[in-house]
């Protein structure tokens, strides 16, 4: 079967090479289709429902908000679970959606739901769903910035309000439609707001009140339409235009008429551009700025993306005033450059490498120019795979795909085909007609096609682990999985039709078969070692038993890291500051930090995001802030080869100098990915759900102090939702009587006066703001002046102890809020976060020198028994060990039957149980010499380094197979066990050496790398490399010693493979 | 045999890289923090350099004075007795008036000449007392009638500034207690004392009205005018006091911070009286240590930035 593919492919061979170039053509297709980023994407499928509530402090919004719609939410098709926080002004509900859901299906149900819920929510209340994409989001941010000098029309400088104007109506309506933007989202600056700020004392005077000030505003700023008329066979439309156009026509707006003179706005207040309240603010190099975030569609290219966003920002810039400008300071298509910069430089070096040992050892250019050509044709092939599977291209699927491994099926063919057409024409004496030449083609093809089909098939089956991964780890290695079996298939079709065809087309003429210096030197030195070996194959047995059993101990002895750091390149520090802290104040201490971050030689630009943006797909309290540090290349660098892990230490320790903060080192993508799962990353997590906040953190601090007293426990912490500032406004309801008061006039009073009170719009063009009443700022800030805010008082019978009836009009109609409501500080809750629709506080730990097994049962018994936890209070426990456990259960399920199925395939290679035995021995010797290396470089275990061991079984198997399928044919052909040994092992000694070579080398830049895709490759190539030395070892000279021994009986039982 | 092994190894490196997994992504900043929540540390070091560039600013406690001031509204009013309304002492036609509306006019000045009725004769009414023509209510030609006023003047070189005084200040306002008074018109304005607390109290606003003496120098205070006020109602000498600033809540206790060379200490206090920016230390704060008055939040920041964690 295999063999007629061979032959038709041989006949047909114009015909294959036509359809490998249809196949480059494609492949080249797909690649400009192909979604590059840096990192596979992790986000779950996830709708965020974002609230913005004015004024509304933590309870308030759980309250009135988070509770209504969690509670809308309950029961959707496909959901997971839901989780919401609380926060000042801020409700955001998640709703998590089984993996696999479609995201649109998954927000239309949503969507249909919050239409229900809208009706049971404070008037003016929004909820809305947060952009359609992922935490590989944020693919571009720009600044706005305005020269020093830069002046305005009028003659003075550009505020951060006139920077955020420009941004709002210049800069975001230009990139938002650029497809493939789903957001552009900005922060820092201020909206422009019109503020008319009253002064109380002349409210009073004047017998007015702020709810006047806002109902006058909004009777005078309306446009009303009203029909139209048709005259002399026209159409007029009718308009009453009625809307002010500036400030002067606000300050002209009549409050009353006294005494036949109009009281204007501009009497009792100041009408002028004032600052919104904002939550967030951006800084650079520790001065502020106004950022925008590009947020990406799911699903779409962000190169490209990225550079319309860099394009359409250019063309923007254009339509700024002179001296303002927007600068692009994060932009993807850097990083996607270098991920892409890599691959190629693998996929070139790889190529430059397999040509050149392959010269070497065969000394035939155009063979090795045929192998070579299988790397760029089977990275082509995987990527059209990769195109049609929706798996995006990225130093994970990418970085480490091996090329020298996937031409190994194609080495030991060509290197067949050379041997058997240099000994045809040895025997022929001549050189081989067309007819001869396909035939040995089709032979030689045939005769390693099938082990090294097998060998391709086993390395496939042995990433069938890999698969079983699931949640986090497994949508990170997926793709890297995918990637690999693709380019394995992708090999084994080429094996079977381009290499046979070519060979037929271009290897003609006369072969040089000579064995060069190089193989023939190796080969007087192998031979004794062999016939050694064959002689003491019980002590080489051993031998090679106790290296097993070394390199087993040294393994558990490495450290361990299960999902791999992918290096982005830049950096993001997050200060985080205790919970209350002013947005001020922050900026004020983000300056220091900034400064000394940007002192570094190798940063190229700081710049930070503090609090909350506009669109609040990230809500950060105001002591929280996202810091981007920005890295030059590394040539820049003063010392290029410093690794980054050095680099974040010296960081870190700058800024440990600095008071007043915490810090946390990410990194952009790494970052908004966490932000966006916000799983609990601890290794145990106890969840306490009950009703009662103080309740839910006395039980919290027990459950932390049983914890941090189980063994193994390290870095115990009690989530923390209490400690922000609140100012009460308590209204005093006896006084209230007094007076004739309801609660509602002082809360209304104190929210328009400290909040503001949105009373219109004042539209300029296309560009509208809003008309905000509220105090003038330097009462706001005064809790003094707080104090004595009068409230107004009703209408009274007149007052029959008045002084005089001539000053009765002067008794006042106001009280001062002292007289009616108590104000007084303390701390409250900070946020408020609840999960399937229950409140709760969570305490986490991990597990140091334990059995993660174990300690949760201690932790369930010890909780059981030590915590009484009030009726209606209960506890739950995750974390990351749940994941661990099942991922290890299932391992334990797929490992060993994936081995059972390997073991299947060697049988079914060779039809005998003791061969099979023989070629899967080869295993654990090739890892330890994988086992080694990392000992001696002091790589970790990881799942790359994992990867880079199931590579070296496929090679190990690869070789053995191959070396011992030869044998058993020399011994069908009638060769004693001996010779068959001795001469299958020296005959197959340059195919496996040639493997090796290509394998290794192929790795060699790739463990030296420090750049982008460095922590993925390089214990990938360092297991590879130090593998390859003891697989190949292993194959010639235990291998031929272990099949002595097993068959030293002499004869072949079972049916023979081809 | 050999398969066994290949398995274990497999499985056991696997499960080693699972199990012992700690993400390492992420967290990297928080080694070395183990504060374990509501153990506040009480004390923490600032370098000199970096203190002074976050614009930390220290100075020591001491003596000071509390005084508590509230902005009150108040109305302007002539004095009671400098106010007069100028009559015609007999009914008659008005034959002349002399005077108009904002003129100076001196006691005994003659204001109008009256034709009496009664014996058609005419006489002169003459201002009674020194000041300015407020209004005019009469017209020549006009009958002047028995009781009815022709001019008010009013002489308002003082004036009495009646401020609006609400529930517990209205008992804690002393006769003599000083005021400063502020034209709204043009924000200037003038020190006075309480001169008199009025004894009852109106019954819609449940305030009380106190009374100042006002020195009109410029003349532009004008009777019937709202003005601002503030008056101290409570002023006191306090033994310790430190700025509103330097006063920290800190897990639910107040709290001042103390520098002692590089180190800053956390001190509870118990805080007596306050003001707008003074509040008086009862215990807790020895006079002359060096009180954090500026920033005293960024060592608050710095003592506690162990408990502050990503949400």
């Amino acid at each position: 079967m295999l063999e007629k593919i061979i032959r038709f492919a041989i006949t047909h061979r114009w015909l294959m090479l036509l359809l490998t170039l249809a196949l480059v053509g494609l492949g080249v297709w797909s690649f400009t289709k192909l979604p590059i980023d840096v990192t596979p994407d992790v986000t779950n499928v996830q709708v965020q429902i974002n609230t913005q509530a004015e004024g509304y402090s933590p309870l308030e919004t759980e309250q009135r908000i988070t509770f209504p719609i969690e509670t809308a939410l309950a029961g959707l098709p496909g959901l997971d679970y839901t989780r919401s926080l609380s926060r000042y002004g801020l409700s955001q509900v998640t709703v998590v959606f089984k993996d696999g859901t479609d995201i649109f299906f998954a927000r239309q149900q949503v969507a249909e739901r919050l239409q229900q819920v809208r009706s049971q929510l404070p008037g003016g209340m929004e909820p809305e769903m947060g952009p359609i994409a992922t935490g590989m989001g944020e693919i571009f941010m720009y600044t706005v910035e305005a020269d020093a000098k830069a002046l305005k029309k009028d003659g003075t400088p550009y505020t951060t309000t006139d920077l955020r104007t420009l941004q709002d109506w210049v800069i975001r309506p230009q990139l938002r439609n650029t497809p493939g933007v789903a957001e552009v989202n900005t922060i820092g600056g201020y909206e422009r707001q019109i503020h008319i700020t009253p002064d109380p004392a002349q409210l009073v005077a004047l017998n007015l009140t702020l709810r006047d000030v806002v109902s006058a505003i909004s009777a005078n700023n309306q446009n009303v339409g009203a029909g139209y008329i048709e005259r002399n066979g026209q159409q007029f439309l009718v308009r009453v235009p009625g809307q002010v156009g500036d400030l002067d026509a606000i300050r002209s707006i009549v409050l009353d008429r006294r005494g036949g003179v109009p009281i204007r706005v501009g009497d009792i207040a100041t009408v002028a551009e004032g600052r919104e309240l904002r939550s967030g603010a951006a800084t650079q190099n520790g001065h502020e700025v106004v950022l925008g975030t590009v947020v990406m569609l799911v699903g779409a290219n962000s190169r490209e993306v990225s550079q319309a966003v860099g394009a359409r920002l250019e063309a923007a810039n254009a339509s700024l005033p002179e001296g303002v400008r927007a600068e692009p300071v994060y932009d993807r298509t850097a990083l996607v450059d270098r991920t892409i910069h890599t691959v190629s430089k693998n996929l070139i070096e790889g190529a430059l490498l397999v040509v050149v040992v392959l010269f070497l050892l065969l000394g035939n250019i155009r063979a090795a120019l045929i192998t070579a050509a299988v790397i760029p044709l089977a990275m082509l092939f995987t990527i059209m795979g990769m195109v049609r599977g929706g798996v995006s291209g990225n130093l994970m699927s990418l970085g480490a795909l091996d090329f020298g491994l996937i031409v190994d099926g194609a080495v030991i063919i060509i290197e067949n085909c050379l041997r058997r057409f240099g000994e045809m024409q040895h025997s022929l004496g001549r050189k081989m007609t067309d007819e001869e030449r396909f035939d040995v083609t089709a032979s030689a093809t045939a005769e390693v096609i099938r082990p090294s089909l097998f060998g391709l098939g086993i390395i496939g089956a042995v990433y069938l682990p890999i698969f079983a991964l699931s949640g986090i780890e497994g949508k990170l290695f997926h793709p890297m999985a995918i990637t690999v079996v693709l380019a394995l298939t992708g090999a084994m079709i080429l094996s079977l039709t381009f290499v046979p065809a070519a060979i037929a087309v271009f290897l003609n003429g006369k072969v040089e078969e000579k064995e060069n210096r190089l193989v023939a030197w190796v080969r007087r030195r192998y031979e004794p070692i062999l016939a050694w070996a064959l002689r003491r194959r019980m002590a080489v047995m051993a031998g090679a038993a106790a290296l097993v059993v070394l390199s087993g101990l040294l393994a558990t002895r490495l450290g361990s890291e299960f999902i791999p750091n992918l290096d982005e390149g830049d950096i993001v520090i997050q200060p985080i500051r205790i919970p209350g802290t002013s947005l001020t104040q922050a900026i004020g201490m983000q300056e220091s930090l900034e400064r000394t971050l940007a002192g570094f030689p190798e940063v190229k630009r700081v710049f930070s995001k503090l609090g909350t943006a506009e669109v609040a797909s990230d809500p950060m309290p105001p002591s929280i802030g996202d810091t981007f540090v920005i890295l030059k290349p590394r040539e820049e660098w003063p010392d290029p080869r410093k690794p980054k892990q050095e680099l974040i230490e010296e960081l870190e320790e700058a800024l440990e100098a600095i008071p007043g903060s915490n810090y946390e080192i990410s990194q952009p993508i790494q970052l908004r990915t966490n932000e966006l799962i916000s799983g609990v990353r601890a290794d145990v997590a106890v969840k306490i759900y009950g009703d009662d906040l103080e309740q839910l953190v006395r039980t919290g601090a027990q459950i932390q102090r049983v914890l941090a007293s189980i063994d193994g426990a390290a870095d115990v912490k009690a989530e923390q939702v209490t400690g922000l500032p609140l100012l009460t406004v308590t209204p005093d309801r006896a006084a209230l009587a007094r007076y004739g008061l309801n609660p509602g006039d002082v809360q209304e009073t104190v929210a328009t006066a400290i909040g503001g009170e949105v009373a219109g719009h004042l539209f300029e063009g296309d560009r509208r703001f809003e008309i905000v009443v509220r105090l003038p700022e330097e009462l706001r800030q005064d809790p003094a002046a707080l104090l004595d805010l009068p409230i107004p008082l009703r209408e009274a019978e007149p007052d029959e102890s008045a002084l005089d009836a001539r000053w009765a009009a002067g008794t006042p109609k106001t009280v001062p809020l002292r007289e009616v409501a108590q104000i007084d500080t303390k701390p409250g809750p900070n946020q408020i976060n609840r999960e399937n629709g229950k409140r709760r506080i969570v305490v986490t730990a991990n597990v140091r020198d334990r059995d993660l097994g174990s300690f949760v049962k201690e932790l369930q018994e010890r909780v059981r028994a030590d915590v009484k936890l009030p009726t209606g209070y209960w506890v739950d426990y995750g974390g990351t060990f749940e994941q661990l456990i099942s991922a290890s259960r299932r391992l334990a399920i797929v490992v060993p039957v994936t081995l059972v199925i390997i073991f299947g395939l060697l049988f079914m290679a060779f039809g005998s149980a003791k061969d099979a035995a023989i070629v899967f021995s080869g295993v654990p010797l090739a890892l330890t010499g994988g086992v080694v290396a990392l000992a001696l470089r002091g790589i970790p275990l990881s799942i790359s380094a994992g990867v880079g061991f199931i590579a070296l079984s496929g090679v190990a198997v690869l070789n053995g197979l191959v070396m011992i399928a030869f044998i058993r044919k020399l011994r069908e052909q009638g060769d004693p066990l001996d010779n068959a040994i001795l001469n299958g092992a020296i005959g197959r000694l340059r195919p496996v050496l040639m493997t090796a070579l290509v394998a290794s080398l192929g790795f060699v830049p790739m463990a030296l790398n420090v750049g982008a895709g460095s922590e993925v490759q390089r214990p990938l190539a360092t297991v590879v490399i130090g593998g390859i030395v003891s697989s190949t070892l292993l194959t010639l000279i235990v291998l031929p010693a272990l099949y002595r021994w097993l068959h030293r009986d002499g004869d072949i039982r079972g049916v023979p493979a081809s | 045999m050999k398969l066994h092994w290949i398995a274990a190894l497999s499985l056991a490196a696997l499960l080693a890289a699972c199990n012992a997994s700690s993400p390492t992504g992420g967290e990297a900043g928080e080694e070395g923090e183990e504060g374990e929540h509501g153990e506040l540390p009480t004390s923490t070091k600032i370098g000199t350099q970096a203190a002074a560039a976050a614009g930390v600013r220290v100075s020591p406690a001491g003596p000071g004075e509390i005084s508590d001031d509230h902005e009150v509204q108040g109305l302007l009013t002539p004095v009671d007795g400098a106010i007069a309304r100028v009559m015609a002492r007999f009914p008659g036609l008005v034959r002349a008036l002399h005077a108009n509306v904002g003129d100076q006019v001196r006691a005994g000045q003659p204001l109008a000449t009256i034709e009496s009725n009664l014996s058609l004769t005419t006489y002169t009414v003459t201002a009674p007392i020194s000041g300015v023509v407020l209004s005019r209510d009469a017209s020549v030609g006009t009958v002047a009638g028995e009781g009815a006023a022709l001019y008010e003047i009013a002489n308002l070189s003082d004036l009495w500034v009646d401020l609006h005084v609400f529930g517990r200040d209205a008992q804690r306002l002393r006769v003599g207690s000083p005021v400063i008074v502020t034209r709204m018109s043009d924000g200037v304005t003038s020190e006075t004392q309480i001169e008199r607390i009025l004894p009852s109290t109106a019954t819609a606003s449940q305030s009380t009205v106190a009374r100042a003496r006002l020195r009109n120098l410029d003349g532009l205070w004008r009777p019937g005018s709202a003005v601002k006020a503030r008056v101290i109602v409570d002023q006191a000498r306090a033994n310790l006091v430190v700025p509103l600033s330097a006063l920290q809540t800190s897990n639910g206790e107040e709290v001042v911070y103390v520098q002692k060379g590089e180190t800053y200490h956390r001190r509870p206090v118990k805080t007596g009286r306050r003001d707008a920016d003074t509040v008086e230390i009862l215990a807790g704060l020895k006079p002359g240590e060096q009180v954090v008055v500026q920033q005293s939040y960024l060592i608050k920041a710095d003592m506690e930035k162990s408990t502050a964690e990503e949400h």
